[in-house]
């Protein structure tokens, strides 16, 4: 009964001075709609970066022979991974079969200049298996043209491959041009060989799209006399949590065969794992940016219940006089802040939630917004994420913190005494 | 007036807690706007002098259809020795220094694997050590001299390549009339410059070394021009004219704003995020001088109808508010400054070292790792009248507030 009234009279005091309780509201729900739509920003950022490092660089786990990462940035490609008996198909198949790993991507990436027009060009070449790419799915990117055919000696048709859009409008290159491509084969030799181009490709990412060509998996291993071998060997798990245990797995493994030469490692070991790890580390900073907005929007229900305490000072006297308890008008001031609270992380949640459900689906323009110039993994558009964890956080984190806040004035008013509350103002 | 000064005083010092939590918040914003400040000042400086320093001097001179083209560094789009002789004898009379290069994309091998993308540029070491600053960072070896026929390179290169002074790399690109060479060379010199940018991209030869392998004949691609002072102008003019007046044609002048544009492009987004930074130290401290002044007047109200029923006008106690405020501004401006200056004190003598994060990692910052700091007492002038006066303008509020109050109810709030 006595709850009940409580309750009754902190929801009625709420309308006795609409225009502070309003200010309040707005205060705080523009904080949590803030905190909202940051937040699911950010996460969309770090989901985009963490899947294009995975898909291109890191995997979740990278099969890859001892020494190579030591001379990562020469590409020796005679540092391969040709398996223990007959190829690293042995390798790839036993790793897939394995429980919690998703995909398996044999690949080999190389560098090469493009010799065309009297420019010379760097380039850096993806070839794999598009049987084995499902994430990638590459099919459903190309722009122009289509899909390349996998071209060995023995068969009659073009070598083809795919360029992306950006490296191709610099070489000035349209489907179905030719251009020869230089390297150094596994063999150390130089290899030369002209590809027709089938298809330009984007994959939206803005550094891939800057310097890559795709290849069959089977023609580059003509092409650098490696055949029967890869350079690396990317495996995705069902989750990014599982990666040490499968990369531990893996090893286990292959070092079941004697003089192993391969190592397989998971992305927080790799050097370029790294970066990511850093930034992930970097946005745990945002969760103090969050509650430091919070806690700034709280002032306003701080100062807004200080208020209501001073008003009614009087009445606070008359309620303590008639017999209500000190801690029963903590709760009247506490529950009127908490009230105010809800209704304010709703609006706010409601508002910082349509705005992140807008962007998840129309994107940001990310390369514009940043300026470029960054040599991060990023695609050109980022999608906020839009969950219900999000909207739950933002209303909870909301609700709680402003609360928190407002419980300190509320006691204050316990504090009064009746005696001279009651002479108090008006 | 002087009784208002002393009350106002007085007044502050009646709730010393509440005056120190004010003033240390005040502080704290102010201390940290001067460093933040004067480390971005720093980046943003530092890279615009390695810009010039390492990269482009104050302007480069080149073929206009090269400029185009300037990320292929094309070969068939050279000024010719002639030319280049001409255009530096008269620069050297007008006090610039100037220096020509060619650009050649290539890879840098050392036996093993495909080896690494450089930009190696053929110079003359005499001209270019006086241009650029790269010869002065010289850490192994020596810088090449007219008749060396051996490649300096980076510090970077050197560990990638594992190589030492006195080994040989090899050096693969096209030459000028597109015939592909692959030449071994003798390590030099390894240099470690304080632009990151050159120390990933580029090695030097001397013009001897590419006349002879890559068939340059001396013509260059630019010519590099650095003004003593490190003034674009007037020299810029003076050369524009020159270039005019002489017979060869479809030359044009980039300046290092124009090549250096990625960078420019992120200090503008930089200076928009501390404008946004400053916008939220600014209301973190305005909530809380807001709050300290409100429990002032709240107080006070009593002995402030108590004045007023005296006489006081009404006015008088709002200024008196006022002055309470700029005193709060006054003390939290004075300590903010002090810690600001100490701060930068320290990030100009020790500098934040972010070299186990960051790596090779590109920012587009053309700085080292350690990120230092540079004076500003321009910004620690404006931050400490800025806390005064925002100190001032966000108490009226509140001091209007403690003369709302009719005098008879205000005489016997409790």
């Amino acid at each position: 009964m006595k709850k009940k009234f409580i309750i009754l009279t902190a929801w009625k005091n709420i309308f006795r001075n609409k225009r502070r309780s309003l200010l309040s509201i707005s205060a705080i729900a523009v904080a949590v709609s803030l905190v909202c739509f940051m937040k699911s920003y950010v996460d969309g950022l770090m989901e985009n970066m963490a899947k294009n490092i995975f898909l291109f660089q890191t995997g979740h786990v990278k099969i890859s022979h001892k020494d190579y990462e030591k001379e990562k940035k020469l590409m020796p490609l005679d540092l391969n991974i040709s398996g223990f008996e007959s190829d690293y198909t042995e390798i790839v198949n036993t790793v897939s079969k394995m429980s919690g790993v998703y995909e398996v991507l044999p690949r080999i990436h190389f560098a090469s200049f493009i010799d065309r027009k009297d420019k010379l060009k760097n380039v850096l070449v993806l070839a794999l298996d598009l049987q084995h790419e499902k994430s990638l799915n590459l099919k459903k990117k190309i722009i122009e043209g289509r899909i390349f055919e996998e071209w060995t000696p023995e068969k009659s048709n073009r070598p083809e491959i795919i360029i992306c859009k950006t490296l191709a409008a610099e070489l000035g290159v349209k489907c179905g041009d030719k251009v020869t491509m230089l390297t150094r084969s596994a063999e150390e030799g130089l290899a030369h060989m002209t590809f027709y181009v089938s298809g330009i490709v984007s994959t939206e990412v803005i550094n891939i799209d800057k310097y890559y060509i795709f290849m069959p998996l089977i023609t580059a291993q003509y092409f650098l006399k490696m055949e029967n071998a890869v350079l690396e060997i990317l495996v995705l798990c069902k989750t990014k949590n599982i990666a040490n245990k499968i990369a531990f797995m893996i090893n286990n493994f292959m070092n079941l065969n004697k003089d192993n030469p391969y190592i397989a490692e998971s992305w927080t070991v790799q050097n370029d794992g790294q970066y990511y790890k850093i930034l992930t580390m970097g946005t745990k900073i945002y969760s103090l940016v969050y509650l430091v907005f919070l806690l700034l929007a709280s002032l306003v229900i701080v100062n807004t219940t200080m208020m209501t305490v001073f008003e009614r000072t009087k009445e606070i006297g008359t309620i303590s006089a008639m017999g209500m308890r000190g801690k029963d008008i903590i709760l009247l001031f506490f529950l009127e802040a908490v009230f105010l609270s809800v209704i304010a992380s709703f609006i706010g949640t409601f508002i910082g939630g349509a705005f992140s459900f807008f962007f998840s689906r129309a994107g940001i323009d990310f390369a514009t917004l940043s300026g470029g110039g960054m040599d991060f993994q990023i695609s050109e558009r980022i999608f906020t994420t839009f969950n219900s964890s999000l909207l739950v956080f933002s209303f909870l984190f909301g609700i709680i913190v402003s609360a928190l806040c407002s419980f300190f004035p509320a006691k204050y008013a316990a504090k009064i005494e009746p005696v001279i509350a009651i002479r108090g103002r008006m | 007036m002087s009784f208002l000064l002393t009350l106002a005083f007085k007044n502050l010092s009646r709730h010393k807690k509440r005056t120190i939590f004010t003033t240390i918040g005040i502080s704290v914003g102010i201390a940290l706007l001067i460093w933040m400040d004067g480390m971005l000042r720093w980046a943003d400086n530092e890279s615009k002098r390695n810009l010039i320093r390492y990269e482009f001097g104050n302007f480069v001179l080149s073929k206009v259809n090269f400029k185009l083209d300037r990320d292929n560094f094309p070969l068939d789009k050279l000024m010719d020795f002639s030319a280049v002789k001409q255009i530096i004898n008269k620069a050297e009379k007008e006090d610039l220094f100037c220096s020509p290069r060619t650009g050649f994309k290539v890879v840098l091998n050392n036996k093993r694997g495909f080896g690494l993308f450089y930009l190696v540029f053929a110079v003359d070491p005499v001209r270019y050590a006086k241009t650029l600053y790269v010869a002065k960072d010289i850490v192994k070896g020596k810088w090449l001299s007219e008749e060396s026929m051996g490649i300096v390179i980076s510090k970077n290169a050197a560990k990638d390549l594992d190589v030492k002074i006195g080994d040989t790399i090899t050096i693969e690109t096209k030459t000028k009339y597109g015939s592909f060479q692959s030449v071994s060379v003798t390590v030099e010199g390894i240099f470690d410059a304080d632009d990151p940018s050159v120390n990933r991209n580029q090695a030097f030869v001397s013009y001897k070394f590419s006349d002879t392998f890559f068939q340059t004949e001396s013509s260059a691609s630019e010519i590099v021009f650095r003004s003593v002072n490190e003034k674009d102008e007037p020299f810029l003019s003076k050369m524009k004219d020159f270039i005019n007046s002489i017979e060869v044609k479809d030359l044009v002048f980039s300046t290092w704003q124009e090549l250096g544009a990625d960078f420019i492009v992120l200090s503008k987004t930089k200076r928009a995020g501390t404008k946004i930074m400053i916008f939220f130290l600014f209301i973190i401290t305005a909530i809380g001088i807001i709050n300290t002044m409100l429990m002032a007047v709240f107080e006070r109200i009593p002995e402030l109808a108590m004045m007023r029923a005296l006489g006081m006008k009404d006015n008088f106690i709002i200024f008196l508010f006022l002055l309470e405020a700029t005193g709060i501004g006054f003390l939290g401006s004075t300590l903010g400054l002090f810690m600001g200056f100490f701060l930068n004190l320290w990030g100009v003598t020790k500098g934040l070292d972010f070299t186990g994060m960051v790596k090779d990692m590109d920012f587009g910052y053309r700085t080292g790792t350690v990120f230092y700091s540079e004076w500003n007492p321009d910004t620690m002038l404006l931050a400490f009248f800025f806390g005064i006066f925002c100190s001032v303008i966000v108490s009226i509020l509140p001091a209007k507030k403690a003369v709302d109050i009719t005098i008879t109810d205000a005489l016997h709030y409790q």
